[in-house]
């Protein structure tokens, strides 16, 4: 029976309660006014600045002229003495003690220059806004400069580079996609390390990827449960907040309208190499073939059905009795193809990409509001796709609506279509890499007048041909998405130390895919299909109510803030998707033109609830000591029913040295501690038990788990920060400790489990085991190496090392891996979470000799003597006997795994081993800006060094003798002496096709050979800017325009690596992306060049 | 104070009674208690028991290798790791044992020794969790008397498939769990491995009380049962028959070896199989593969065991069954088409309405086709994975199940899927017959003759050709008739008695060796899987390559189980319970 709740309705009722509460009219009393400018050390009035009464809820923002007012109630003005802060960005913050008296006082303010200052109050985290530098835990800032220079397709990619510890990876390059983050190193072992996604206060299930760059002011990054304890059992990744533009920053009075267009191309940087030899047999005489005393390949008849499409008149292949190619005696792939055709350049194409931008942003009295829409299309550069396009609309309105009380109002909706490939080994790039190089994949037509043959001829070797042309264009796949967020937030001052505020928001998400093969489809024989079509929609929303009080009270040299609130959130998950196997009848591709018995359709209806209450108290003792502790505790219906509820906590201090103590060159010096806990909540269905329903009726799967909670995280976070040089340095180093316990795995239980009623079958469980533990170094240094009037260079450098250790597994060791991909990723006790493991090929005559059967046979004259085996030409050892012949193979790796306690006798092998690590040794990146009068060019360098990579994608194309490695033509060749082993080695180095087709191929079972350096330098962006100011444009007539910057970008510019796939910044297409570092056909990475051109009114 | 404290009144009243209700019932997946409080849910849960066993029988990971490893199937394929266990003397001296190991990848043959053990023990699962509902006084059908004609049935029928169950766990493992809906409670690392005779014993068993109930009451079985949409009801007497089928095939299959084959009961053999599904009225025992169950998506062995792409007729077979096929695969040009054969399920080899049909270099249909077996002209496999694999002959006998019926007319994939036929039951029966103390050779040639006169236009064996020369015509029956079924190629080769040298056909020249039917090397029944002793804390081991064949199992060490952590977590949730009574 379901519960009426009451909360969401309670909360709203609430916030309903207060504004009632405070509509009675206040007594008239004489309160007091400051009033003031603000200026720059030149003199420059600076519109925007924030000045505030430190402590209180009290504050005004400068208009265009620098003039402030603040009017504080009678109440409040007691004379006692406060703190007048004023912030802007890019200057030192000013302070000054005032006494609160009533009537007018005037508090000029004269700021000087601090370019590192770029944002100085926190508020992700934190019990209320806090200025950064009495902060007791590490929180990144990325602020709106630094963000604009170069928005990235997305929100969350103009992060890159430029919060430490922060990594980002393309899960797929496919336009429209949303990176993978982490955030220091990983908490789950088995799952995604993505953080909790706050925008402007609201929490957001649904991702950034709706979100105009354009429309962030800032981003906040807390990285992990020493920060992040705040927001508890879903925190443990980290929390990136996202605060869009409301228009508080500007003047006061100003009316500022933008307009920022830019339009480029994408081009690929880098291109697949392919060998562009066969083996088949040839004859060069044309007619006739002497090897088999046939005829050759005649491309003039149409007897063999590759020769319909394959334009090859001087080929001159031999042919067996049925027509079909034969491989050379020797094997080796060095005869050259008569023709041929560039398949991945008729695949990638360049794409254009264009953004258009406007805003209108104001501040005026007791309103300001910021209103954008944005429009952007991207097509990426895969031929024949539509691309993505999406359209947002934002509105954010503040409104003073008493002098105290204040209400936010926010609505954002935007909506995208995607039309997209699929990736991985059911898409265009995985049949690409098995297309022989002499079909023409772009001849037209089929026999029913669709675009690009679809029937290819078999290559002799595999099956797995397509043509990606034909897919590419007569597969359509399409994705659709709405998102409509609202949210309002009523805060309400009841006295010059507290304020409530309640807050309410709703966030709903709409997905509409399809993937349709019409009727008719074509399979790569040339058969056709009824075609297929899948149908999903999702239709997800979620809403958050929020009530929080929140004290600020000074004691002396004591402040406190305190906050208690209390969250609820409930979420609404639905999906139905329809697969029909067959359509019926051509040009109606919906389910009721489908064959109804090759329907297969599948849903959900998710609701998940969270209850969630905490306390926060912060001391700041003498603007010196900072002590800081919460509690949280957290319900949530992901629980399993006995263990409902979780608690977390957090305690942190720092200690500002340099207020205590005089360093000399320091200015700025501070120590900081934090430990605290946070969480990772189950999936959806992971406490439930499961019976499986398959077509035919019901199967015994996952045996519920009523126990199931969280998996907790513990963080210690140790760092500094220092300024110093009179502010022209700051560092910024932490060190940061987490382990991740009670880990949320699925586990494999004994065909003979059975549950306490005697029922059996059930053969996995979501349980609560294992533990993960990582540690970061993390730095963060900023230099400004120029400083003049005229001319700033700044430098930025983030960076981190991150080592990451299975603690506990309970578990036996176990391998995974996706689709078809080679089961890579080992988890076991004292393992590093991301290790590959695999058969290594031996190098080291000795090596051989720790497999016991082997070692047991290595005595002279043995099979495994050691002058019976041999380098070759690569470096691997092989077998003497078989160098230089088809048999010649490289030797994997073997060891005794177990042996008997008793007898020490070897009771099992193994082959398996590690082959590499994905975790990088170091990641830095370098970031700069110089200004040098309105001309700005900002450079990003991303350097990560070390990790290994698995190449997948080129491990299936050794199958089809496709891979650049198996061209042998040009390697010198010794026929007399291959074969023939002598001392020094014969130049005989080409190998057979089993060599690598079959040896290295491995069936494509993991192997060292596919392992590489992952180590990269990219050069991320270079954008360069020249804005003209107002002087300028009144010069040439535009004097209705306050700025006008034009601006050149480039994205991706560059890669310096030894990684021989299309790029090093590769993840598989499922699992954690961090982990699964698996080349895997994905849509690759391509770079942009673009053009800026950006209006301010 | 109004104004100070109503926010906290309001603050404090959302606190208490803001609180969510956080039990969500998950309406997404059915439980056991939702599935089986109600009669439909347990019929649901036997239908779904025999789709499983359906799945099993013909599944991908274990059973293809285990067909290629009987040299009946062949492909170079590593899908299901096919081509690293069926390779002869490329990854492994001659061939590769079981890598019974958690750690190793489908390539590598991880998962092949794991899915028929999990597989067999959920069928096995459902039916005693059904028998478990039965003893709670559960009503079928309103008559809630313990002997209703519907409890009767499903009785009768969830014992057969704790037979089944049972016994594809004897026919394919060393050892097992013997596990019914009498076993008490308790953790599994408490419950012994049962040598696999005993595992057998107690099939033989399950299927004889489910014979005796079977009996007890007329009815029929739903249709849906034997497939969605177009599955077929059979009888009490027909489940009966073909009880006695499975039997008969249990007693027969079991040995691994020449040695045990000749020890088996085979007069125990002849009365199950006289009573089987080709005795009385002979009827084949058949499930229908609907849509979403066609592609691999069910019986794997028949999808591609019977797609020209995919997989093909060993050598070793087709050079019994033509006169112009030659064992090993005659480099480089192959074995010619059209084939020569006196079979007429062999015929001319001519395939498909059209010449080079889908482009596998095929003569179309000539009216001399074959009705088991086609010619392809293609070699599909690269040479340099084992020329040993390649092959002209193509399995056609159910290319309605192969994908998407192999674009053939009136095929798509679908279709009645015949797991046990009356040839099958007939060859079991004349085994029996002639293996017996006291052989019956005349009734032997007779059923021989069902198959080898009527599907294959043979000359007709009188019974006085000798045993040893009907036992040979019976070998050839049974490679053919037994082709598609599963493992059970690979059940009958490693009986066979088959021992000699094949010149050639391995990658590198060498003789192909046979040891009672078998490759040098072939493991002869599977471990139980790593998987499942690791998780039992149990050491592991494994059979084939370099190692023994078929070595009883060694015994395990200890460790900590996954059980017994689970346990603790029980024993923490009744704490957690009582504590709030």
């Amino acid at each position: 029976m379901r519960t009426p709740r009451f909360g969401p309705l309670l909360v709203g009722s609430a916030a309903a309660a207060l504004v009632l509460l405070i509509a009675s009219p206040l007594p008239a009393q004489q309160g007091a006014v400051i009033t003031g400018r603000v200026t720059s050390a030149r003199g420059e009035p600076l519109g925007g600045a924030s000045v505030v009464v430190a402590n209180s809820n009290l504050g005004a923002a400068t208009a265009a002229n620098g003039t402030y007012t603040i009017t504080i109630g009678a109440e409040a003005a007691r004379g006692q003495q406060v703190v007048l802060t004023v912030r802007y960005i890019s200057y030192r913050p000013g302070t000054r003690t005032v006494t609160l008296t009533p009537g007018t006082q005037e508090q000029n303010f004269e700021l000087q220059p601090d370019p590192f200052r770029l944002e100085e109050v926190i508020v992700t985290g934190v019990a209320d806004a806090t200025d950064r530098r009495k902060l007791s835990f590490t929180v990144g800032s990325v602020g709106q400069q630094e963000l604009q220079q170069v928005p990235g397709a997305s929100a969350l990619v103009a992060l890159q580079g430029k919060v430490a510890a922060l990594r980002l990876v393309p899960s797929s390059a496919q336009p429209g996609g949303e990176p993978s983050i982490r955030l220091r190193g990983a908490t789950s072992i088995s799952g995604r390390q993505d953080p909790l996604y706050i925008v402007d206060g609201v929490i957001t299930r649904f991702g950034l990827g709706d979100i105009a760059p354009e429309d962030v002011e800032r981003v906040e990054v807390i990285k992990g449960a020493a920060a992040s304890s705040l927001y508890g059992s879903d925190a443990a990744n980290g929390v990136v907040q996202v605060v869009t533009k409301r228009g508080s920053s500007l003047p006061d009075g100003a009316l500022r309208v933008t307009t920022r267009t830019e339009a480029g191309i994408n081009r690929m940087p880098k291109r697949m190499q392919f060998s562009r030899s066969h083996a088949w047999e040839i004859d060069e005489t044309p007619g006739y073939c002497v090897a088999t005393g046939l005829a050759q390949d005649d491309p003039s008849t149409p007897a063999d059905e590759s020769e319909a499409w394959t334009v090859a008149p001087n080929a001159n292949y031999c042919l067996n009795e049925d027509d079909a190619r034969i491989t050379k005696p020797d094997g080796i792939a060095d005869n050259p193809f008569p023709v041929y055709y560039d398949h991945w350049n008729a695949v990638v194409d360049n794409g254009a990409f264009w953004t258009g931008y406007v805003s209108l942003g104001q501040r005026r009295g007791n309103t300001n509001f910021n209103v954008s829409f944005q429009n952007t299309r991207n097509q990426g550069v895969i031929f024949g796709l539509g691309g993505y396009t999406r359209q947002n609309f934002r509105l954010n309105l503040d409104q003073q609506l008493h002098p105290n009380v204040d209400a936010s109002f926010s609505t954002f909706f935007g909506r995208s279509t995607n039309g997209r490939t699929e990736e991985g080994q059911n898409g265009p790039f995985f049949t690409l890499m098995f297309l022989q190089p002499d079909v023409d994949i772009t001849a037209c037509c089929n026999p029913d007048g669709s675009p690009y043959v679809a029937r290819v001829p078999l290559s002799g070797d595999v099956a797995n041909d397509q043509n990606p042309l034909y897919e590419l264009a007569n597969r359509h796949i399409q994705n659709d998405r709405n998102r409509f967020t609202g949210a309002g937030r009523l805060r309400w001052r009841v006295r010059d130390w507290l304020s409530a505020e309640g807050s309410f928001s709703y966030d709903q998400e709409g997905v509409s895919f399809k993937d349709v093969r019409s009727f008719g489809y074509l399979t790569s024989s040339g058969t056709t299909t009824n075609g297929t079509l899948t149908d999903t929609t999702k239709n997800d929303w979620q809403s958050n109510s929020a009530l929080t009080l929140t004290s600020v009270r000074r004691f002396g040299n004591i402040t406190n803030t305190t906050k208690v609130g209390a969250v609820f959130e409930e979420q609404r998950n639905r999906m139905l998707t329809t697969l029909a196997g067959e359509l019926r009848v051509g040009g109606v591709p919906e389910q009721e033109a489908a064959d109804l018995s090759s329907v297969d359709p599948g849903s959900w209806d998710q609701r998940i609830r969270n209850t969630n209450y905490y306390g926060i108290t912060t001391f700041d003792i003498k603007d010196r000591y900072i002590v800081d502790a919460l509690v949280r505790r957290d319900g949530s219906s992901l629980f399993g029913p006995e263990s409902r509820w979780a608690t977390y906590y957090r305690l942190s201090g720092a200690w500002r040295v340099t207020e205590d103590v005089g360093i000399p060159l320091l200015d700025e010096g501070r120590l900081r501690a934090s430990y605290g806990t946070a969480g990772l909540r189950p999936g959806y269905d992971n406490q439930y038990e499961i019976l499986a329903v398959t077509p035919a009726g019901f199967r015994t799967e996952i045996l519920g788990n009523p126990l199931l909670k969280p998996a907790r995280s513990s963080e210690l976070e140790l760092g500094t920060n220092l300024e110093f040089g009179s502010g022209r340095y700051t560092l910024e180093y932490t060190y940061a400790q987490k382990t991740t316990k009670d880990q949320i795995l699925l586990v494999d239980l004994s065909a003979a489990a059975r549950n306490e009623l005697g029922q059996g079958g059930f053969s996995q469980q979501w349980q609560n085991t294992g533990a993960l533990r990582s540690r970061t170094h993390e730095l963060t240094f900023a230099t400004r190496l120029i400083n003049t009037p005229t001319t700033n260079l700044t430098l930025n450098i983030v960076g981190d090392r991150t080592r990451q250790v299975i603690t506990e597994w309970d578990l036996p060791a176990r391998l995974y891996g996706f689709q078809q991909m080679p089961a890579t990723f080992f988890l076991s006790p004292g393992s590093d979470l991301g290790v590959l493991y695999g058969n290594r090929w031996i190098r080291n005559i000795d090596d051989l000799y720790d497999d016991p059967a082997k070692d047991a046979l290595s005595g002279p004259g043995e099979t495994w003597s050691r002058d019976s085996v041999m380098f070759n030409e690569d470096g691997y050892v092989v077998r003497r006997n078989q160098y230089g012949t088809s048999s010649e193979r490289a030797i994997k790796y073997a060891f005794c795994k177990r042996t008997d306690a008793v007898t020490g006798n070897c009771l099992e092998t193994s082959e398996v081993v590690q082959i590499g690590n994905a975790n990088p040794d170091f990641n830095l990146s370098f970031g700069t800006t110089l200004n040098y009068k309105r001309l700005v060019v900002n450079a990003l360098l991303d350097w990560s060094k070390g990790g290994d990579l698995y190449n997948g994608t080129r491990q299936w194309a050794f199958q089809a003798t496709r891979d650049r490695v198996q061209d042998q033509a040009g390697k010198p060749q010794n026929a007399a002496a291959c074969g023939t082993v002598t001392d020094p080695m014969p130049a005989c180095p080409q190998k057979k096709l089993g060599y690598y087709g079959v040896g290295f191929y491995n069936g494509l079972a993991p192997n060292d050979y596919f392992v590489e350096d992952g180590s990269y330098i990219k050069l991320k962006e270079l954008s360069v800017n020249y804005t003209f100011v107002r002087d300028q444009l009144q010069r040439i007539g535009l004097g209705a325009l306050s700025e006008l910057r034009l601006g050149f970008i480039a994205r991706n510019l560059f890669t310096i690596t030894d990684y021989s796939g299309l790029d090093p910044e590769v993840s598989g297409l499922f699992g954690d992306p961090f982990q699964v570092r698996m080349d895997w056909f994905q849509y690759p990475q391509f770079r942009t060049f673009s053009t800026v051109v950006e209006l301010t009114f | 104070m109004l104004r100070l404290w109503s926010p906290a009144t309001v603050l404090a009243a959302v606190l208490v009674a803001g609180a969510c209700d956080l039990n969500v019932e998950n309406p997404n997946a059915p439980d056991a208690p939702r599935a089986f409080r109600d009669p439909s849910g347990l019929e649901g849960l036997m239908s779904g028991a025999f789709r499983t066993w359906v799945e099993t029988r013909g599944d991908y990971f274990g059973v293809m290798a285990m067909t290629a490893m009987a040299d009946n199937y062949t492909a170079s394929w590593n899908n299901g790791a096919l081509r690293f266990y069926s390779s002869v003397g490329t990854e492994c001296p001659s061939r590769c044992g079981w890598n019974n190991s958690a750690v190793a990848d489908e390539a590598a043959g991880g998962p092949s020794v794991e899915t028929q053990w999990y597989g067999y023990y959920s069928v096995l699962a459902a039916a005693n969790n059904v028998l478990l509902a039965i003893e709670d006084g559960v009503c079928f059908d309103g008559d809630c008397t313990a002997d209703s004609t519907v409890t009767t049935r499903n009785t009768a029928i969830v014992k057969m498939m704790q037979g089944m169950a049972l016994a594809g766990i004897a026919l394919v493992y060393d050892q097992g769990f013997i596990v019914d809906e009498r076993t008490p409670p308790g953790p599994p690392s408490s419950l012994p491995f049962y040598p696999r005779a005993e595992v057998r014993d107690s099939a033989l068993q399950k299927f004889e009380e489910a014979w005796t109930i079977a009996g007890d009451a007329t009815w029929d079985t739903p249709s849906e049962w034997m497939g969605v949409g177009s599955g077929t009801s059979y009888t009490n007497t027909q489940i009966r028959q073909l009880i006695r089928t499975m039997q008969a095939e249990l007693i027969a299959l079991s040995p691994r070896t020449s040695a045990e084959n000749a020890a088996a009961d085979w007069a125990q053999v002849v009365t199950y199989a006289s009573q089987g599904i080709s005795s009385g009225t002979p009827f084949d025992w058949e499930y229908y593969i609907d849509i979403s169950g066609r592609e691999c998506g069910l019986d794997c062995v028949k999808t591609w065991g019977n797609s020209i792409g995919t997989m093909r007729v060993d050598t070793r077979l087709a050079a019994i069954l033509t006169t112009n096929h030659v064992d090993p695969w005659p480099d480089p040009s192959g074995n010619p088409c059209p084939t020569i054969s006196p079979d007429q399920r062999v015929g001319d080899g001519s395939y498909g309405p059209t010449d080079d049909f889908n482009g596998y270099s095929t003569i179309a249909y000539t009216g001399n086709e074959g009705t088991d077996f086609a010619c392809s002209g293609a070699a599909i496999f690269a040479p340099a994975r084992g020329q040993y694999h390649q092959s002209n002959l193509q399995h056609v006998r159910y290319q309605r199940l192969a994908y998407r019926g192999e674009n053939l007319p009136g095929f798509n994939g679908t279709g009645q899927d015949p797991f046990y036929t009356v040839q099958m039951n007939d060859l079991l029966w004349a085994e029996g017959l002639l293996r017996q103390p006291t052989p019956d050779p005349v009734a032997a040639a007779g059923l021989i003759n069902n198959s080898r006169v009527t599907r294959g236009g043979l000359s007709t064996l009188t019974g006085a050709e000798g045993i040893p020369a009907l036992l040979a015509a019976l070998q050839y029956e049974q490679e053919i008739e037994f082709m598609g079924q599963g493992p059970t190629p690979f059940f009958n080769r490693r009986r066979s008695g088959f021992n000699g040298t094949l010149p050639g056909g391995t990658q590198t020249g060498a003789d192909r060796v046979y040891v009672d039917g078998l490759i040098v090397g072939t493991p002869r029944h599977m471990p139980v899987p790593a998987l499942e002793m690791d998780g039992l804390g149990r050491a592991t081991y494994t059979f084939g390559g370099s190692g023994p064949d078929m070595a009883p199992s060694a015994a395990g060490g200890a460790r900590r189980s996954v059980w017994d952590i689970w346990q603790e977590y029980m024993s923490l949730r009744r704490n957690l319970s009582s504590s709030r009574h």
